[in-house]
């Protein structure tokens, strides 16, 4: 068996558009999460109808769907590296590959539904 | 064959550094980060519930274990984001001197501990 189709489940040939993507999603997380953090530190109380009332703002919901989807999109690239570094054997490699980009997928379906949720209570 | 060879980044042969170690704990606290994004969908997700489904999701997050992974995130994310910004400047060329890294390295260490103590403070 040759090196080359023993990695062909991963993006083992083609790794320039992975290390662009990580950094690219990087530096868009970034405002986003100090965004984030900063409006929940300073707000003044953590009341169910104040939070729900700051969600259901069009731009706020707009920031939260997209750091959810950038972070969990830097998140998914961080994975498959670690996945990649430490799973030699090819199935199992295969397998939690497959299974983080899916888990990692019904993480954002689900925190898009719910501000979509909140958003048109 | 394959399997008795040591794995990458060669953890067990590496003697461990200040490099070392906050290299390796920028990609611990990226996992770390990420099963930690479950909470953090989970709180989206219950707010969407309704109140009730809320409550339970705050009354998790304010016991001691919930507060204990609260501030392991905080830390994690602080951390992450300003080894993050040091790969970044490494990437674009910058920082290479064994001094500077040393020293870049220390101030990430120091700012992610101060900027925790600060969300919290602000927080509280």
């Amino acid at each position: 068996m040759s090196l080359n189709s023993k990695n062909s489940d991963s993006n083992f040939h083609n790794g320039i558009p992975h290390w662009k993507f990580q950094r690219i999603s990087a530096i868009i997380n970034m405002p986003l999460i100090i965004w984030f953090v900063f409006s929940l530190i300073t707000f003044s109380d953590y009341s169910y109808i104040s939070l729900t009332e700051w969600v259901k703002n069009p731009i706020n919901s707009i920031l939260i769907i997209s750091m959810f989807a950038s972070i969990l999109y830097h998140s998914s690239l961080g994975i498959q590296v670690v996945i990649e570094d430490y799973i030699s054997e090819v199935k199992s490699r295969a397998f939690l590959l497959n299974l983080s980009k899916l888990i990692i997928f019904f993480l954002f379906i689900v925190s898009f539904g719910s501000v979509i949720n909140i958003y048109i209570k | 064959m394959a399997k008795e060879r040591p794995i990458s980044p060669h953890l067990q042969v590496y003697k461990p550094q200040i490099t070392s170690v906050l290299s390796i704990f920028h990609r611990i606290t990226g996992v770390a980060l990420t099963f930690g994004l479950i909470l953090l969908v989970a709180w989206i997700f219950t707010l969407s519930l309704g109140e009730e489904y809320f409550e339970y999701y705050v009354m998790f997050i304010k016991s001691w274990f919930g507060l204990l992974i609260l501030f392991g995130f905080t830390f994690a994310l602080n951390y992450h984001l300003c080894n993050g910004i040091r790969h970044l400047f490494w990437d674009a060329g910058y920082g290479y001197e064994i001094e500077t890294v040393h020293k870049s390295g220390l101030a990430v260490l120091v700012v992610s501990f101060v900027l925790t103590i600060l969300i919290w403070y602000l927080a509280l």
